[in-house]
């Protein structure tokens, strides 16, 4: 049976993603469409996407992993300065190590000791970059190894944007494990009554959290030479305003999917640099970037609750006893 | 002068609401005495609970009179019906799960026990407990937060809130399927108690024997109309049944055999199992093809024994075994992989994801046998089942990509079962599988489970209805207090007496 019926809800994200487009298209009088944009609309989306793709786990289930953009930093710095004695291989081994072991260590006290997934990872957001600032006021200046500055071109990178969101889309959309993630997002009580290991796949999605922040953080070194302390720095806020704005719930859950973070990331991108082009001051953007959030959210979270689609105030209860 | 008593606690007549195209009642019109208890019967959507929430104001009726004691009464909304004294117990659960009982009491009203809006919420649970006292409720415990507390006893506290305003007609849908028997037969006093002090009744309930039996008159309704008024001594299971459905029920209800019937082979062995939750060195079998029902009174561990035998309990003492696949159950994931499956008792909170889709809620339970290679999940697949569930057990709906939610209860317990028996299932444990549901769709349940039984499935049946276990067992094992205080076996004659003499 083919599936026709596309709802309005599902829609949105691209309606928005549209109207901002032209929007700033008016406002910037063309300039957001010049190639030099666009492609650094892609560029700097890239890294939201990628962080992004683990966190839609987290979120999915109803939870949320805050910690991907210290996480970002600690690996890509500890990484870059092993890098830089042992080469370029040795950097993405350890980076990749870092966000394993992050990931290890935030899903087993997430799933196993039921600590709820915004305490946990706000913590270690905070502990994070605590660390980060310690190393780097501990070595000085870390630089890149050599040749990451070539793996970081345009073509690289996209080439790595679309191998990820390839093979971690369809682990999110197409496995059984996908499946039982946003399944414990609509109701956590089902999936143990049914026999799913909660606890073991809530751990396993904080682990791929973890693990795609340090490519996060990889890819984030990789375009400015060197570790600094604002490095990844709200890069969680971002990921997190990206998955919201691209129509996926706070509960998560089936209607969770992996083109709605593609969207939203480019959405947010959009906003930013639109509101820049159209010569807004610093100070101004980021308070128009606020209330065009606002605004698209409150959009969003209005056609979810349309009739037929009905979110009952059961989920409000659902919210309150799920953890993390 | 309008105190001249008027022998009526009700006269309602042309009474009609539409829910969009939906008519749900047409032209209803009948008279309550004061002191008569009355029930309601009809199967599912046949338009009960919006008559009694037209009583009682949750919905506005759209044309149509009512006079109480003589006196218009035009409820529009719940506080107008309190005032007129008509309180109303509603089948869905309806308490703030993060407030205590207590407050849950007197929710809205709390204004007397407060000072400078803070609550005495000791003297509301003084209050509260009052009530429970007065009407020879059960103890509950008022200051735990409504959310930690079991179906039933989220029930008693409804059952507490709509007694505290002291009403003169009192309207319980469906309030007796969350108890388990000793609390019903304190609701069934209750209900007398009102009887004679001239107050009146009108209830809803499945279980159609305690139906009869509670009741002075009975209204059946048939698609949103009220066929007719029958003095329920008149009345029996039968001819009730058949009223209701309109027909006579194609088919047996129960089973009409006498013998216990299984094979040799055993399938659940559960030795000296003792649990956090209550459980005292718990031994049964369960073989193949038998239907082993546990019956017991609200604190006997029934619910619990189900719990612990699929794993979803820490197991203190004691063994859990699937003696083919020789494997001890420990956790649920190893309880499902080998061929187990489980219904539980609280089937919107626990068992559905009530705004998913009756695909994913078709196919949620399984998801490994249609797991392919690296993991893959095909749509086709999903689809497939989930059509095959849907006809299989006659879901009425629009198709496969409707939101659960909007099920009736009956429709949602045909998936929720449905789903484990399309899977090949080699042990089976339902928790209260007719709660909630009409006669019509608890029949074919009924039907199902006596398929599966025939196809080898054992199945572990957990149930608060007494004739339900009577009707379906090959062995009832009695509970009491967490431990196994009786078994009985179908051959030797199951009657009502002799089990309940065992429970209490």
């Amino acid at each position: 049976m083919k599936r026709t019926k596309v709802q309005l809800f599902d829609l949105l994200p691209l309606i928005a993603l549209v109207v901002l487009v032209i929007a700033f298209g008016i406002t910037s009088q063309g300039r957001i469409f010049s190639p030099f944009n666009l492609k650094s609309i892609c560029t700097q989306s890239i890294p939201v996407i990628i962080g992004g793709l683990g966190v839609m786990f987290a979120v999915a289930m109803g939870g949320c992993d805050l910690s991907v953009g210290a996480v970002a930093a600690v690996s890509a710095t500890v990484g870059a300065w092993v890098g830089s004695q042992y080469g370029l291989p040795v950097m993405i081994l350890v980076a990749l190590l870092i966000g394993l072991v992050s990931g290890i260590v935030v899903g087993f006290i997430v799933s196993r000791l039921h600590v709820p997934s915004f305490m946990v990872t706000l913590a270690m957001l905070i502990g994070m970059r605590g660390f980060v600032n310690a190393l780097l006021s501990a070595w000085g200046q870390v630089y890149n190894p050599d040749g990451l500055g070539e793996l970081s071109s345009f073509g690289a990178s996209m080439a790595l944007v679309v191998v990820l969101v390839i093979v971690v889309g369809y682990v999110f959309e197409k496995t059984s494990f996908g499946y039982y993630c946003k399944g414990m997002g609509e109701n956590e009580n089902t999936m143990k009554s049914i026999g799913v290991d909660t606890a073991k796949v809530r751990h396993i999605a904080y682990i791929i959290s973890g693990v795609l922040a340090s490519v996060m953080g990889l890819v984030l070194i990789s375009s400015v030479g060197g570790s600094s302390s604002t490095l990844g720095q709200f890069m969680e806020m971002k990921i997190q305003m990206a998955i919201f704005l691209g129509g996926v719930l706070v509960t998560g859950g089936i209607k969770s999917k992996i083109y709605k973070l593609i969207l939203g990331s480019l959405s947010i991108t959009v906003i930013t640099n639109g509101l820049t082009l159209s010569g807004a001051g610093g100070g101004i953007t980021e308070m128009v970037e606020g209330i065009l959030l606002m605004l698209i959210l409150f959009v969003t979270i209005k056609t979810s609750s349309l009739p037929g689609k009905g979110r009952s105030s059961k989920d409000k209860n659902k919210q309150a006893a799920a953890v993390g | 002068m309008s105190e001249k008593k008027n022998e009526y606690a009700f006269q309602v007549t042309g009474l009609n609401k539409r829910f969009g195209p939906t008519h749900a009642n047409k032209d209803i019109n009948f008279t309550l005495k004061r002191g008569e208890v009355r029930g309601l019967a009809g199967e599912n959507g046949s338009g009960k609970s919006t008559l009694l929430s037209q009583l009682a104001g949750i919905y506005i009726s759209d044309s149509g009179t009512i006079l109480k004691d003589g006196q218009p009464y035009a409820p529009d909304s719940p506080l107008y019906a309190i005032e007129h004294g008509v309180s109303i117990v509603v089948q869905e659960l309806g308490l703030i799960g993060n407030l205590p009982a207590g407050i849950n009491v007197f929710l809205g009203r709390t204004k007397p026990f407060s000072k400078f809006g803070v609550v005495n919420v000791k003297k509301v649970q003084q209050q509260a407990n009052q009530i429970l006292d007065k009407w020879g409720l059960p103890q509950v415990p008022l200051h735990r937060m409504a959310a930690a507390m079991n179906v039933e006893t989220k029930k008693i506290v409804e059952l507490a809130r709509a007694l505290s305003t002291d009403p003169d007609i009192l309207i319980l849908d469906e309030v007796t399927q969350a108890l388990s028997q000793d609390n019903r037969v304190k609701l069934h006093k209750l209900i007398q108690k009102y009887r004679e002090l001239g107050r009146s009744v009108i209830l809803i309930t499945h279980d159609l024997e305690e139906m009869l039996e509670i009741t002075d008159s009975i209204s059946i309704l048939r698609d949103g109309e009220l066929i007719e008024t029958v003095d329920s001594k008149e009345l029996d299971v039968e001819t009730l049944r058949s009223k209701m459905v309109g027909r006579s029920l194609e088919g047996e209800y129960y089973r009409s055999d006498m013998e216990t019937s299984h094979e040799e082979e055993v399938v659940l062995s559960v030795e000296d199992l003792s649990t956090e939750s209550g459980l005292k060195d718990v031994t049964f079998q369960v073989h193949k093809g038998e239907i082993m029902a546990l019956c017991g009174l609200s604190d006997s561990g029934i619910h619990e024994v189900g719990k612990a035998v699929y794993g979803l309990t820490h197991i203190r003492k004691g063994h859990v075994r699937l003696v083919p696949d020789q494997v001890e159950i420990r956790h649920h994931s190893q309880a499902w992989k080998h061929r187990v499956g489980y219904v539980p008792k609280d089937r919107d909170n626990e068992a559905l994801m009530l705004n998913a889709s009756i695909r994913e809620n078709s196919c949620m339970s399984s998801v490994p046998q249609l797991t392919g290679k690296a993991l893959l999940v095909k749509n086709g697949d999903l689809d497939r089942l989930a059509n095959q569930v849907r006809e299989q057990f006659q879901v009425k709906c629009t198709g496969i990509d409707q939101v659960i939610n909007a099920l009736s209860g009956g429709n949602k317990q045909k998936i929720n079962l449905g789903r484990w028996l399309v899977k090949d299932l080699q042990l089976l444990v339902v928790d209260c599988p007719t709660r909630g549901v009409d006669v019509g769709v608890k029949a074919y349940l009924y039907q199902c489970l006596r398929e599966a039984k025939k196809k080898g499935m054992a199945i572990l049946m957990i149930t608060d209805e007494l004739p339900e276990a009577i009707g379906m067992a090959d062995n009832i094992l009695v509970m009491k207090d967490g431990s196994v205080s009786g078994q009985v076996t179908r051959s030797s004659g199951f009657s009502e007496e002799s089990i309940v003499q065992v429970m209490i």
